[in-house]
């Protein structure tokens, strides 16, 4: 079983896609089934590395550690739970292209080993996302997704020519030689590269100070998207910078710039989502502070806080999942995502479930949450970075003081709209919220192989 | 003297120097246009600039394509790097279909919203 097929299958089922174009909703599940099982047999024998055409340094590379088997995990696991919500919509081949192609580029990011497939991989996730963006095809959603090409092709100029300069220094694009030799190169140019791959991936990870077109963005999008931008697509960017740092082995200095660039973001972002009114931005902007966490726990370099970082990412992505589904519901039944209407809908399910996600994110015990700021918090103070600690959690205050407005919101306006949930998707949402209450009370195997998933990344690409 | 017109070193930094040229041009038009055809064909020239240094600095005097002939049957020293080439072709085609997906957006959203000014783009925001 070879690790194209990852990204085969998924490219292949969109290129059938007018075989079965009235039953894309079982196609889907089929899919993401199939890659569910190509993973767990390719699994068990990691780390793998496999060379498409000639061998390496010339040839393409794509690997398979414990750290992108972890984050493929979660996108499969994902795209599995977006297939089951959609299996009781009808077939709709615009969206099912675009999506499957979606979750295609994202396990392209995390699989391929080469700076040229990297970059091809980047545009195919971006060209979807523009896409995606676009889906209702409405005048926001146009001009959302105007507004997001225009910020993502500044950072393909900007990658590309990160790209152009190490070729041009080193003669390799797969990871494995560029990491070999990157060292070598003088300082002044190891800088420039870098400031090159930040500048590029920041914009694409949504990094402070290149993200303040984002919550534009999920503002146009529909709301379902938004849980897989919110999920997928900045985590998958996520983990491709930092692959790329720690293999490139820079000097410590950048570890702590990237770490208060991360601080930072996590602060502008909860100080801007405490004066929303529209709750999709508000969630954007609790997204972005998540991902600064995260930012800031894989900069520190240390076992313990990344793999704290990783398991942070995975519970976020379960819990915006959660809530922006969530708030689809609610902007189905009552037409609006304002905080006004948040107030309206009539469901203690959907209450429960937002109250649910809400304190996972600012992470309160028992959730999944908790686990996941406690281990970064345990292995940022044992690593003698105790001021960090305490800034975050005064920014999660902040963060408290939105979410819990929100949840006074419901318990004080009258309930006037009752809302409908189909049962399928009361199971599936309701499994989301099992699922971090029991992430929370039992983390034991998560977090082992979040531990295992982080020795692997800190240890840089497999050598050849 | 104009042997040295001929030179590597010579095209290269005229390659060099005429490539910044038109990148800077696509940047200003980037960050001065307020019509969005114009700042993506701003982009478009910015990327070309980028295919035009890489290309440029892998070219050499004297080598020839990097195309498998009967008189050239394997990759060698007369030959130019042909990395940079496959991976630039690439990367126009790419660009190509972004510039399309761009342009298509672009006139979707005028057929809705009647003007194509980035700084009339006032849907998205906290107060709507």
């Amino acid at each position: 079983m070879s690790l194209l097929s990852l990204i085969a299958l998924p490219l292949l089922a969109v290129f059938l896609t007018p075989f079965y174009r009235n039953r894309l909703p079982i196609v889907s599940l089929l899919l993401s089934l199939a890659l569910a099982t190509v993973l767990g047999i390719l699994a068990v024998r990691i780390p793998i590395v496999e060379y498409v055409s000639f061998a390496s340094p010339l040839g393409i590379v794509f690997f398979l550690d414990a750290a992108s088997l972890f984050f493929a995990g979660v996108f499969i696991g994902i795209m599995l739970w977006t297939a089951l919500y959609t299996l009781q919509h009808k077939s709709d081949p615009a969206c099912f292209v675009v999506r499957t192609v979606f979750f295609a580029g994202a396990l392209g990011l995390v699989l391929s080993g080469d700076l040229f497939n990297l970059y091809i991989f980047f545009e195919i996730a971006s060209i979807s996302a523009y896409l995606l963006t676009a889906l209702r095809q409405d005048q926001k959603g146009y001009a959302g997704a105007i507004k997001y090409m225009i910020i993502g092709s500044v950072a393909s100029i900007f990658l590309l020519l990160a790209a152009m300069l190490i070729y041009l220094n080193i003669g390799y694009l797969t990871l494995p030689a560029i990491a070999e030799r990157f060292a070598t190169l003088p300082r002044d140019t190891q800088y420039l590269i870098l400031l090159l791959l930040f500048v590029g991936f920041g914009i694409k990870t949504e990094i402070f100070p290149f993200n303040l077109w984002v919550a534009d963005i999920y503002q146009a999008a529909p709301t379902r998207v938004d849980g897989l931008f919110s999920a997928v697509l900045s985590k998958a960017y996520l983990f491709l910078f930092f692959r790329l740092l720690y293999a490139l082995r820079p000097e410590p200095d950048v570890y702590m710039f990237l770490m208060l660039t991360g601080l930072a973001s996590f602060a502008v972002a909860e100080f801007s989502a405490l004066t929303g009114r529209d709750l999709k931005r508000i969630f954007a902007y609790s997204t972005l502070g998540q991902i600064g966490v995260a930012f800031l726990a894989l900069a520190s370099h240390d076992p313990v806080v990344v793999s704290g970082a990783l398991f942070l990412i995975g519970t976020h992505a379960i819990a915006k999942m959660l809530l922006f589904f969530a708030l689809a519901i609610v902007e189905k039944g009552t037409g609006s995502v304002r905080v006004e209407a948040f107030g309206r809908f009539r469901s203690p399910f959907l209450t429960g479930l937002f109250t649910l996600g809400f304190l996972s994110v600012l992470g309160i015990p028992p959730l999944a949450g908790f686990i996941a700021k406690w281990t970064v918090f345990k292995g940022l103070a044992a690593a003698g970075h105790l001021w960090i600690v305490f800034a975050v959690l005064l920014i999660s205050l902040i963060e408290a003081t939105y979410f819990f407005r929100l949840l006074s919101l419901r318990a004080r306006s009258e309930k006037s709209v009752p809302l409908t949930i189909p049962p399928g998707h009361k199971v599936l949402l309701g499994s989301l919220g099992l699922g971090l209450i029991l992430l929370g009370l039992f983390p034991g195997t998560a977090l082992e192989l979040c531990t295992r998933a982080a020795e692997a990344f800190l240890a840089g690409v497999p050598h050849v | 003297m104009l042997e040295t017109l001929d030179q590597t070193p010579f095209i290269h930094a005229v390659v060099t120097t005429g490539s910044f040229v038109i990148f800077a041009i696509g940047l200003v038009g980037v960050l001065s246009k307020k019509n969005l055809f114009k700042i993506f064909l701003s982009f478009s020239l910015m990327e070309s600039a980028l295919f035009l240094f890489f290309i440029g600095s892998h070219y050499a005097r004297g080598k020839q394509a990097p195309i498998a002939t009967d008189a050239f049957t394997l990759f060698d020293d007369r030959m130019v790097d042909p990395v940079p080439q496959a991976m630039i072709l690439t990367t126009i085609v790419i660009g190509i279909a972004v510039l399309a997906l761009a342009l298509s957006f672009v006139v979707r959203y005028h057929r809705l919203s009647g003007h194509i000014r980035i700084d009339r783009m006032d849907e998205l925001g906290d107060a709507s």
